[in-house]
């Protein structure tokens, strides 16, 4: 029966689709009739900002994708080697186990406040009374910035005093874990600590998108399939759930970008290194300790650059997954 | 995408979601065991607990004067010597109050330049037809793509070579324009009836008068949204501001708690009571906008 | 409609045009502008308070850098000094990245440079033993085995003085009397050999017999431990290698040496608190009547210099010892402050004369040590800071700062982070110390051929 539902949406969503479509059509009519001048107004509009981006974004960008191809042989002498920094870079070790630990605590970080966020969004939409309340509460560590968050948890995990260990002490746990002490893939080690500090950081983000998600999903499925007889936990399975799909697509994807891009907090508590034992080091932070701790700028340019074909790559998967119907339905 | 869903009819969001509301409760009321309020709060309010507690322990060990040299092996939640000492270390070496004017200054022109930047290129690609549109569509899209730390060191030369750094120039100026924003404002505007601005333009208005009287007055609450992300976008940057601010008068408020609470770090207390300072104004100032921060944030899918 | 175009149009040209302007501007005229002119001479220093504040433990008063500026402006009436003053952070809040970005934007003259001779070896910094040899008026304050220990490999010289010394932070042995005397364990020697601290550090391990807490005879400062790993191989005689004839480092971590002093060190941190691989300090409480640990070998003495002046009753229960000392008679990390002269620099000389002063000066070792501890280098510094030279052990604090091991070259470089990672991972016990050497060797080896 819900199935069904989910079937009676289809036709809405691409009558929707035709109606705008037919709306642009008619602007196409009305703009090619206001002449060439009409048209040279919006490069007013446009260029301005356009010229800031070159300036500030693309130049310097462009500097960087410059620098790795060239050695530093001197002072302010550079010399062209071609792809040699990336076939470098290729054979580092260092290089290798940023790349593996950033995409695993995005993973480990995704595959926990994803469900988790789902299921309190869920619960959230039920309550009556005080929902903002909650939803104010949650959203709180979000709004602090990282580096303060990462300050109150160097302290929170401490292992002979912190606020977590401390609870644990309450809860009877004699043998508490090490957290930041310990470097490993473990519950209890250093990547479970700040993949702890993330979740804590993002749920309440997470759990707003998903209420917006819920939110959005006609009405009229759930009245049809109560009509039907269908159980709380069968409209979740065969309603929301299928209906929170852009929703769980936007979020993997935007969250895959910020993991790959993690950085500040993690180097407030792993310091330059990613300590312990370099299990806390990201691709942005090898970055930035190859260019301003070891100074070899065109080093870090090379991983920049692999850095940015990367993000690249997430996104021609995010178009492909959830932004190409927009843009069709759009231009 | 969630914004695109509220736009489509934005006069009758108000309407839907007072709707959807009633429909959640009949649904729950109709389920054949819906699940009591009471644990459902009570659940969510454990949560809830876990998202303060930290806020609260940090509060109160900053009000200790013991915990710069000696933390007790248990946390308490009540410090043995309450006293403002912290805050009196924290503040005799910090003119917080100097920090604070700077990062008002800054997010804000940065926030009002950006707004504008934003809703200029948007209309511009929502409305607008000519030549060359989907490149500059793309080129501005594609600037998402550069992450900042790509370009530090070149954009800091760049500062240097117009004489910026140590100005307010160097902390604004880079961020006026951006592909997020004109994303975005693309995105509320397309779902702006056409027949409002083909209206405008058969009365003879121009595109710049239009986009002032029509666009902009109608992208209220996507500039509000905007403008949410980006002050806490600016309020947090930690990067530039270091680089190119070298004089402790320019630092915005997180370069100050940077600055101190590491070099405090030793001392726990001090290091708090600092990040107390930091914090604590930002939460006051969101928990008197709650509402529209929350609803802004729902309605882009964007956080900071 | 027009207007408002054209406004707009000639703001984007100006703001490229700017833009150009400023380049070509650099490239061309700007040293020649600024000889006329004499620009103040722009000093970078790190970890300074901004302001005067109040010492977090003691409360007591402690002098903003503001307080180092007007001593020179009384002392050097004819030369304008300006101090850029940041913390030293890490990371995105670190001192390296402004370092860097500030050097090749040549944003000032003096610089307070941990990586001195890495600098120095990529040709940015002027080598002072051509400004000693023009400067007939230069006394040597800081001894000529100090600036020896300072001279690194050059482009031009292979032995060239990039720096002088600043001001130092002392490592030593911190140990607590009481516990010894709990435990009835024989006090410390002032010269303690790696075996008299193993075995006092097993003994004070566990319950305390008197007070019946938990002991630790052994600390380390996790996020640090590759200097206290370094005292230890030094001690041992193990040698990291050497600066080649043309600059090259030559690193060996997968030697014997090093490897019996990983052993050592992985058996002596489970005599230490278990959180103690995450910290970056010393252990909470210590110079308190709450401290737990016994012994703490390459100590930060800066931390608790200031509480041992202002309370004296805690002198007799906080002890030091020297550093753990190798068959040269030297040992512990070498954490003198560089202070270096950018080759950039457009007025060499009056930057010489800040340099000297700020050295070498009694008034600015005075305020360095007011300000955060950190002590002089030059000789004779207990007639500048005597109330460290009146604490029972001051004569042992203020000699360890002469008789430290020798600066590493690759202090703030990979082969440093590469020991730190792996030398983390043998105390986690996620690899054997034979393991993390041969990885460290590796990781610094592939460092190695990209110089």
């Amino acid at each position: 029966m819900a199935r069904q539902a989910m079937r009676t949406r289809k036709p809405v969503r691409s009558a929707d689709t035709q109606e705008r479509g037919s709306a642009g059509h008619r602007t196409v009519i009305t703009g090619a009739s206001g002449g060439f001048r009409r048209a040279a107004v919006w490069y007013v509009f446009v260029l301005p900002p356009f010229a800031l981006l070159v300036l500030f974004v693309c130049l310097p960008t462009a500097q960087t994708f410059l620098q790795s191809l060239y050695r530093e042989v001197g002072p302010d002498q550079q010399q062209f080697v071609g792809v040699d920094q990336f076939t470098k870079l290729g054979t580092t070790g260092v290089f290798w186990d940023a790349l593996i630990n950033t995409v695993l605590l995005g993973i480990a970080f995704l595959a926990l406040v994803i469900p988790l966020a789902a299921v309190l969004a869920a619960m959230l939409n039920h309550v009556r009374r005080g929902a903002t309340a909650l939803k104010v509460i949650y959203f709180l560590p979000q709004l602090t910035s990282s580096v303060a968050v990462a300050l109150i948890f160097l302290y929170v995990f401490q292992p002979d005093w912190g606020l977590l260990n401390g609870f644990l002490h309450v809860l009877g746990i004699e043998d508490v874990p090490l957290w930041l002490a310990e470097p490993s893939f473990g519950l209890t080690g250093s990547r479970a600590a700040v993949t702890i500090l993330a979740v804590w950081t993002g749920l309440g983000y997470f759990i707003l998108v998903f209420l917006a998600g819920i939110q959005s999903i006609p009405v009229e499925l759930y009245e049809a399939a109560a009509v039907d007889g269908a159980n709380p936990f069968q409209l979740w399975r065969y309603i929301t759930l299928p209906g929170l799909r852009p929703t769980i697509i936007f979020l993997v994807m935007t969250g895959a970008f910020d993991a790959m891009a993690r950085f500040s907090d993690l180097w407030t508590l792993g310091g330059p290194g990613g300590s312990p034992a370099r299990t806390l080091q990201s691709i942005v932070m090898l970055m930035y300790q190859v260019g301003f701790v070891s100074h070899d700028v065109n080093q870090a340019a090379a991983i920049a650059v692999v850095f940015f074909l990367i993000m690249l790559a997430l996104t021609v998967v995010a178009y492909r997954a959830f932004l190409s119907r927009e843009f069709k339905a759009r231009s | 995408m969630t914004t695109q869903k509220t736009n489509r009819r934005p006069e009758s969001t108000a309407a839907t979601a007072r709707q959807r509301r009633g429909a959640s409760r009949r649904s729950t009321r109709n389920g054949p065991r819906a699940l009591p309020q009471i644990i459902l709060v009570g659940l969510l309010s454990i949560g809830g607990l876990a998202m303060v507690l930290p806020f609260v322990w940090m509060v109160t060990t900053s009000l200790s004067r013991q915990s710069n040299s000696a933390m007790p092996r248990t946390p308490t939640f009540w410090p043995p010597d309450l006293s403002l000492f912290n805050y009196e270390v924290a503040s005799s070496s910090l003119p917080i109050e100097r920090f604070y004017l700077n990062s008002f200054v800054v997010v804000g022109l940065t926030t009002v330049g950006y707004l504008f930047c934003s809703a200029l290129t948007g209309y511009a690609f929502a409305k607008g037809r000519f030549p060359g549109k989907s490149f500059f569509f793309i080129a501005f899209l594609s600037t998402l793509l550069l992450p900042f730390e790509t370009r530090m060191i070149p954009l800091y030369d760049l500062m240097s070579t117009l004489n910026w750094n140590n100005t307010y120039w160097a902390l604004i100026m880079p961020f006026l324009a951006g592909g997020f924003g004109t994303f975005l404002m693309r995105q509320h505007i397309s779902g702006l009836p056409d027949e409002l601005i083909h209206a405008a333009r058969i009365e003879g208005a121009g595109e710049f008068t239009i986009f002032l009287r029509i666009v902009l007055p109608l992208c209220k609450p996507a500039l509000a949204s905007l403008a949410i992300i980006n002050i806490i976008w600016r309020w947090n940057d930690l990067l530039w501001p270091l680089l190119v601010t070298t004089e402790r008068d320019m630092y915005t408020v997180t370069q100050g708690l940077a600055m101190s609470g590491r070099s405090s770090g030793i001392h726990t207390g001090v290091a708090l009571a600092t990040a107390t300072l930091a914090i604590l104004p930002v939460m006051i100032i969101y928990l008197v906008l709650q509402r529209q921060i929350i609803r802004g944030i729902a309605m882009s899918g964007m956080k900071g | 409609m027009h207007s408002s175009l054209l406004r707009t149009l000639v703001t984007s040209t100006l703001m490229v045009g700017l833009a150009a302007c400023g380049g070509a501007d650099t490239g061309s005229g700007g040293s020649g502008a600024d000889r006329d002119s004499a620009p103040p001479v722009k000093v970078l220093m790190i970890g300074y308070p901004d302001e005067d504040g109040i010492d977090a433990v003691t409360g007591a008063k402690t002098p903003g850098i503001q307080q180092l500026q007007a001593a020179f402006d009384k002392a050097n009436p004819d030369i304008t000094m300006e101090i850029i003053s940041i913390p030293w952070g890490e990371g995105a809040t670190g001192y390296a990245p402004k370092t860097e970005a500030m050097i090749k934007a040549n944003e000032a003259c003096l610089y307070e440079m941990p990586a001195a001779p890495a600098y120095g070896k990529r040709g940015l910094l002027v080598n002072l033993d051509t400004m000693i040899a023009k400067d007939p008026a230069f006394t040597n304050v800081w001894g000529e085995q100090a600036l020896d220990a300072a001279r690194s490999w050059g482009p031009d010289n292979a032995k060239s003085l990039f720096y002088l010394p600043n001001n130092t932070g002392i490592r030593v042995i911190n140990w607590d009397a009481k516990l010894f005397k709990d435990w009835g364990v024989e006090p410390l020697s002032a010269k303690p050999t790696l075996q008299e601290i193993e075995s006092k550090a097993a003994r004070m391990t566990g319950k305390n017999p008197v007070t019946g807490e938990q002991n630790y005879g052994y600390w380390y400062q996790g996020k640090y431990a590759v200097w206290q790993f370094m005292a230890i191989a030094h001690a041992m005689g193990a040698d990291w290698g050497s600066i080649k004839a043309d600059g090259k480092l030559e690193i060996n971590w997968n030697t014997p040496g090093y490897l019996q002093a990983m052993e050592w060190f992985v058996r002596m941190s489970t005599y230490a608190p278990k959180g103690a691989l995450a910290t970056e300090g010393m252990p909470q409480g210590f110079v308190t009547d709450k401290n737990t640990v016994a012994i703490i070998p390459e100590g930060e003495q800066s931390y608790f210099l200031p509480q041992l002046i202002a309370q004296p009753d805690l002198r007799e229960r906080f002890r030091t010892s020297y550093n753990l000392k190798g068959p040269d008679g030297r040992g512990g990390l070498n954490s003198a402050s560089p202070l270096a002269m950018a080759a950039s620099c457009p007025n060499k000389d009056q930057a010489w004369t800040v340099l000297k002063w700020l050295a070498g000066s009694p008034e600015a070792q005075a305020y360095y040590f007011d300000s955060i501890g950190r002590l002089p280098v030059v000789e004779g510094s207990e007639k500048i800071v005597t109330p460290v030279a009146g604490l029972p052990d001051g004569a042992i604090v203020l000699d360890q700062a002469r008789t430290a091991d020798a600066t590493y070259p690759w202090a703030a470089e990979q082969p440093r982070f590469a020991l730190q990672a792996q030398l983390e991972a043998a105390i986690a016990g996620k690899v054997t110390p034979s393991q993390a050497l041969e990885q460290a060797q590796k990781e610094t080896d592939e460092w190695l051929a990209r110089q």
